[in-house]
């Protein structure tokens, strides 16, 4: 209480009253126009820190949509272009099962094999997809070109030239989402599960195991024929694919020879300088008949071979091995064999099963659809139905490839989903904090203005109370 | 009847004096500092007239000022406080608009836009717009910063301008008050009467004063006040000792007085606000962004350093920190790293180095050990230079510069070395013995082997003198003993170091090679079996594969247990050690694996045998390093080798320059390969990464600061709206004692007004009274 009131003092208070006042004014009309209950960190600094830590997970959720959203693009594409080759597959697989039709003559199957060919080509466009300039299909070896043609022993393969590696992006604090498959998962999958030999020369798995990728030839190289048949029939050479010991009968009443139990042939006339006679298994020892006595006779002949595994280097085979290791001198593969029951010199179809890479066994398909009549039809269809087996296999890896990217893109909606949601939640609370409520503000606004004009009337009235009025 | 005109005389003057005072009251109701004056009056001595007591009228004894001199004291201290509080909020709201938070465009939205930017390029590692992007990210944060610390610099150059100009104001002020003083003294000593209104005066210099700094005021007998200043003499009786405003060695403002032995620390007044400004509140802030741009540069250094560019590896890599000789002895090169005046700390750890061969990609990996309380920087130089196709020197300005040899690149990511086993001693073609165990191998004194060779019998000689520690040889050592020794060379025979343990082998393969251990004295210590020993012609070919995510650095060994055929023997299986020796995994190898295919180990690698045969009995084995951190040491960021960012504070932080001509160098990848995005994932890991130095994330540090800026304005204000309340209570009790109410001097001016008639009016009839008697004359 003011024991001795001056005018000054009214003054002052008149003053201050109206700043003090106008001051609030324009403190809600800030908080009005801003739309922000914190303009600076020290209007509330509690309030501020909250903000800034929230503002802090906002920020970390931007980075991880920022990643999932620039990798939805490529996991789409290499998505659309597994289904583009899945469909290919498909097509070359009908193509195949078309090709091994027995009515097809060699120009038909030249044909298949063409159209075979192009599809290739397509499905190795597809292997080497890039994505602005990085191929999707390369591991993290994104520069390289994944599929590469390259020249081995001779022979035009499709090489893998990617890793094995996973790109990985951070979808959330330690959660990682794998973006890619790599070429060598969906095109040349490496799951070897035994070597499997063709079958047509008598030639088994040794014991010790192989490791090699792909096809290959094993090659039994007919050494020449020993022995003796009797009856002035000599051994003609050249032709000969038997190998081993082979009983030779001349059945002079019949006028047949027969060479072990195959079918008797007989024996023109006049004698010919080169008879060539199949075994049960096809295996063919040729004679010259022009010295026959006419009489009958029995003898054996046996047949000498070594056996290759890449066409190099042969080693003789006593027939008698039963772990013979082959290596091939340029893929480094190793084939384990059992000679005791080779029978015919031959080449032999050799496939690491679930090793070869679908180029290897389309290109492989393709050189068997374009053998020449000649060749026994059941080889070929032997040879396509192992392809096609291994076909099938591609097909299934293309297919989880698939659904791996699938179940990536679908990551990535979830997560994008997800940050979303804790987006708006946490924008919310940052709105809590930060923003003005503007019911709040209107209030404290009018509030301002009624006190700044009750004060102004107040003082306006005071000021003019003097004694002077009445002296 | 003099008596009465006297007395008559005396009211009229009397009133007259008293309407003077009045006036000048009412004159100076709103002059600042003027303090309501009184005239006092009173009866004057009565005289002995005819045996009476006359009263002999009024007297005016003298002008007095309404003032209550400790409250003024107290106003004056008040006026010294609020001044501290206003400059210093001034200053410091400037700091707090240069935040600009809570918003989006403060540090923290600004380094939260470089992770952004990070995650966006993780995912397409090749783009080079998203490696501008990131680029450009972090250039905006480095703006920023330099920004930021350049306007608080401002800011503090600003205050010792202000400071100075506040000075030169004190300084008028303090002649003001000596002229005053002299005045004064001069005035009461002469008339013996208060010199009311050159008190005021110097009443409202004095607050003016203390508004800029703050003061001891005390006034002498005489009237004179001597004013001081933290202890020392501002205003003497007749002089001044001027005030003036440097800068101090550190950099702070100082404040001096004329003739003081040391600079004054005013705790109040303007001047004080603007040098605890200065002094604590930018210095603090300036300091926490000093430290934050410091653990930014670590955190993103520490996973950048580690990366690969785009173009697989370096041929030239040059240090950003330079080494100091901080022994200073004119040597740089030998300081330990620990004191070479490096800007981070390097810990006892290892840093992996890998030398690709450009024309075959093959990748040799090479551990150095650092031990930053042995190691000096010359011994770093020297084991980066042992690593064959690399050399690394001092360049002149002292900092790191690592060459390689033409045809080569390196670099500190962690690959997988998919061909493990170089030397084909775990069922390679050579004929190969393993220790059986790890070393460093206990060799009192020299020690032999016997072999025989196909030259015949010899034996090596060991002397474990030539060892580092003595009596004990590592691996490493005993191998290059053997390799040195003609005779072991001679036969063929070479030996290698696999993992922790010494092979000899032939150098040729194939069946045909063999070599023959007899006997010796070093063969129990080394852990080699006597035997003849055999290669073979289907060598076990071993390939590893995957991304290696466990959490710590390690070397496995690979050791068959049994001698067998992978995919044939039956039960065959190989054991995978980890460092310490304890059994990882044991892989079935045996019959019914297919040679060829991958089997899982652990840690989200795998490997794969081709077949060939292995024998525990030879000691075969071979070990890799599994690499989660190459440089365990933090020994490339302390150089700052392959630096994302250089500097190490606020002012001087960087993006390398390089980098930012050349994005393709932001080393995105961890193992080498273009779309590998591991350093960045690495470096996104530092958003939510703790950093010990300081006490939480980066964006919580930075939310400290800025919290911290905002609670001290916030306690300052509400400081400041105290102490003005305060002062407004203390005028308010000046005013009720000093001030002027015009009222009430109308008042008694109509009081005196009527004394005066009254008098005025007793006069005229005394007048009459004397015409009265003159008449009777």
């Amino acid at each position: 209480m003011t024991i001795r009131p001056t005018q000054g003092r009214i003054f002052d208070l008149i003053r201050a009253g109206i700043q003090s006042n106008t001051a609030q004014l324009i403190r809600a009309q800030e908080q009005a126009a801003t739309g922000r209950r914190i303009v600076r960190a020290s209007d509330d600094p509690v309030g501020t820190s909250l903000s800034l830590s929230l503002r802090r997970q906002i920020g970390a959720i931007e980075s991880f949509v920022a990643s999932t959203e620039s990798a939805r693009p490529e996991v789409g594409q290499a998505s659309a272009r597994l289904q583009e080759g899945s469909d290919v597959l498909a097509e070359i697989r009908s193509l195949m099962i078309q090709g091994m039709n027995g009515a097809l003559n060699q120009r038909d199957r030249e044909a298949v094999a063409r159209q075979i060919e192009l599809l290739e080509g397509q499905l190795l466009e597809i292997a080497n997809t890039r994505s602005g300039d990085s191929y999707l299909f390369a591991g993290t070896a994104t520069n390289t070109q994944p599929f590469v043609e390259t020249i081995v022993d001779g022979e035009t393969v499709v090489a893998y030239r990617g890793n094995d590696e996973q790109q990985r992006v951070l979808s959330g604090r330690e959660a990682e989402v794998v973006l890619n498959v790599t070429g060598s998962e969906v095109f040349a999958n490496f799951d070897y599960t035994g070597t499997e030999i063709g079958g047509t020369t008598g030639i088994t798995n040794g014991t010790t195991a192989d490791s090699g990728s792909g096809y290959g030839r094993i090659l039994v190289r007919h050494d020449g024929t020993t022995g003796a048949v009797g009856a002035g029939i000599a051994l003609a050479g050249g032709g000969d694919t038997a190998v081993g010991d082979r009983t030779v009968t001349v059945d002079a009443t019949a006028g047949t020879i027969q060479l072990g139990a195959g079918e008797p042939f007989d024996i023109p006339t006049p004698l010919p300088a080169s008879l060539s006679v199949a075994d049960e298994n096809g295996a063919r020892v040729t004679f010259d008949m022009t010295g026959w006595t006419g009489a009958a006779t029995t003898g054996t002949v046996t047949g000498a071979a070594s056996i290759s595994l890449d066409g190099a280097t042969y080693t003789p085979t006593t027939l008698a091995e039963t772990d013979l290791r082959l290596e091939h001198g340029t893929t480094g593969a190793v084939v384990h064999v059992d000679t005791t029951a080779l029978h015919t010199a031959g080449e032999e179809l050799l496939t690491f099963s679930g090793t070869p890479s679908v180029f290897d066994t389309i290109r492989g398909a393709v050189s068997d659809l374009r053998m020449s009549d000649e060749t026994d039809r059941t080889e070929i269809l032997l040879r396509l139905e192992a392809r096609l087996g291994e076909l099938d296999r591609s097909q299934d890896d293309l297919l989880i490839g698939l659904g791996q990217l699938g179940a990536t893109a679908q990551r990535i909606d979830v997560a994008a989903t997800r940050l979303e949601d804790l987006e708006v939640t946490v924008e919310g609370l940052l709105s809590n904090v930060e923003d003005a409520d503007f019911a709040e503000v209107a209030l404290d606004l009018q509030r301002a203005e009624q006190t700044l004009q009750l004060a102004q009337a107040t003082g306006a009235r005071l000021m003019q109370q003097t004694l002077l009025n009445y002296l | 009847m003099s008596l009465s005109t006297n007395i008559g005389l005396r009211a009229l003057l009397t009133s007259q004096a008293a309407l003077d005072t009045i006036g000048h009251n009412v004159a100076n109701a709103n002059t600042e500092g003027f303090s309501r004056q009184n005239l006092l009056i009173s009866n004057s001595r009565p005289l002995n007239l005819r045996g009476l007591q006359l009263g002999h009228g009024v007297q005016a004894d003298q002008v007095v000022r309404s003032v209550d001199e400790l409250l003024n004291g107290r106003i004056v201290r008040q006026a010294s406080t609020i001044g501290r509080l206003d400059a210093q909020l001034v200053e410091m709201q400037s700091v707090e608009a240069l935040l600009g938070e809570p918003g989006g465009d403060g540090f923290g939205a600004l380094l939260d836009g470089i992770f952004e930017s990070l995650s966006a390029l993780s995912a397409n590692t090749e783009d080079i717009v998203n490696r501008t992007g990131a680029v450009q990210s972090t250039e905006d944060l480095i703006t920023r910063f330099h920004q930021v610390s350049n306007e608080i610099s401002q800011l503090q150059s600003d205050a010792q301008i202000k400071a100075q100009s506040l000075s030169d104001g004190v300084n008028v002020l303090a002649s003001r008050i000596v002229d005053l003083n002299q005045e004064i003294t001069q005035i009461e000593a002469v008339s013996g009467t208060v010199a009311n209104d050159l008190r005021d005066q110097r009443d409202v210099a004095l607050m003016a004063l203390a508004e800029r700094v703050d003061i001891q005021v005390r006034e002498n007998t005489e009237g004179a006040v001597q004013v001081q200043v933290d202890g020392q003499l501002l205003v003497g009786a007749s002089n001044v000792h001027p005030m003036s405003v440097d800068i101090s060695a550190d950099g702070q403002i100082e404040v001096r007085l004329e003739g003081g032995v040391r600079p004054v620390d005013p705790s109040g007044g303007e001047i004080a606000g603007l040098i605890e400004f200065s002094r604590a509140f930018a210095s603090e802030v300036g300091a926490g962004l000093d430290a934050y741009a410091l653990e930014i540069a670590r955190a993103l250094n520490s996973a950048h350093s580690t990366g690969v560019p785009l173009d697989g590896g370096f041929t030239q890599l040059r240090a950003s920190n330079a080494v100091t000789d901080v022994d200073g002895d004119g040597e740089v090169a030998d300081e330990l790293l620990r004191d070479a005046g490096l800007p981070f700390d390097v810990n006892t750890g290892a840093l992996y180095v890998h030398v690709i061969d450009e024309t075959t990609q093959e990748v040799r990996t090479e551990r150095i050990d650092v031990d930053p309380s042995r190691m000096t920087v010359q011994g770093f130089l020297d084991a980066i230079s042992s690593i064959d196709g690399l050399t690394a020197r001092l360049d002149t300005f002292g900092r790191v510069d690592i060459d390689a040899t033409s045809g080569n690149r390196f670099h500190f990511g962690r690959p997988i070395n998919s061909a493990p086993d170089a030397e084909g001693t775990f069922g390679g073609g050579r004929a190969t013995t393993v220790s059986a165990f790890d070393g460093p191998f206990s060799l009192a004194g020299p020690a032999t082997i016997d072999i025989t060779g196909p030259g015949g019998p010899f034996s090596v000689t060991v002397d474990p003198a030539t060892f580092e520690t003595v009596g004990e040889g590592t691996a490493e050592e005993i191998a290059a003993a053997l390799n040195a020794d003609a005779n072991f060379t001679g036969a063929n025979l070479q030996a290698s170091v696999v993992g922790e343990r010494v092979a000899i082998q032939t150098v040729g393969e194939g069946s045909a090679e063999s070599f023959q251990i007899t006997g010796g004295t070093a063969l129990t210590a080394l852990g080699i079996a006597p035997g003849t020993y055999a290669g073979q012609d289907l060598a076990v070919q071993v390939e590893l594969s995957g991304t290696y995510d466990g959490l710590a650095n390690d070397r496995w060994t690979f050791e068959p247990l049994g001698d067998g055929v992978i995919g044939t023997t039956p039960g065959l299986e190989v054991a995978v050690r980890d460092q310490n020796g304890a059994v990882l995994v044991t892989l079935d190898v045996g019959a019914g694996y297919a040679p060829g295919n991958a089997i899982d180990i652990a840690d989200g690698m795998s490997v794969s045998f081709t077949v060939g045969e292995v024998r525990a009995s030879d000691g075969h084995a071979f070990a890799t390093d599994v690499i989660a951190d190459s440089d365990t040491s933090d020994v490339l960021v302390a150089f700052g080798l392959n630096a994302y960012l250089t500097g190490t504070d606020a002012r001087t932080i960087d993006i390398r320059d390089d980098i930012r001509r050349d994005p393709r160098l932001l080393a995105a990848s961890a193992t080498g390969a273009v779309g590998d995005g591991g350093a960045l994932l690495d470096m996104i890991g530092a958003q939510s990464a703790d950093v010990t130095a300081l006490g939480g994330t980066l964006g919580e540090y930075y939310g400290e600061i800025v919290g911290d800026v905002g609670f001290q304005i916030a306690s300052a204000q509400s400081a400041q709206s105290i102490e003005s309340d305060l002062m407004s209570s203390l005028e308010a009790q000046r005013e009720e004692v000093s001030g002027v109410n015009v009222d009430e001097e109308l008042v008694r001016m109509i009081q005196y007004e009527q004394a005066y008639s009254a008098a005025a009016q007793y006069l005229q009839v005394i007048t009459q009274l004397n015409d009265t008697v003159l008449a009777l004359v």
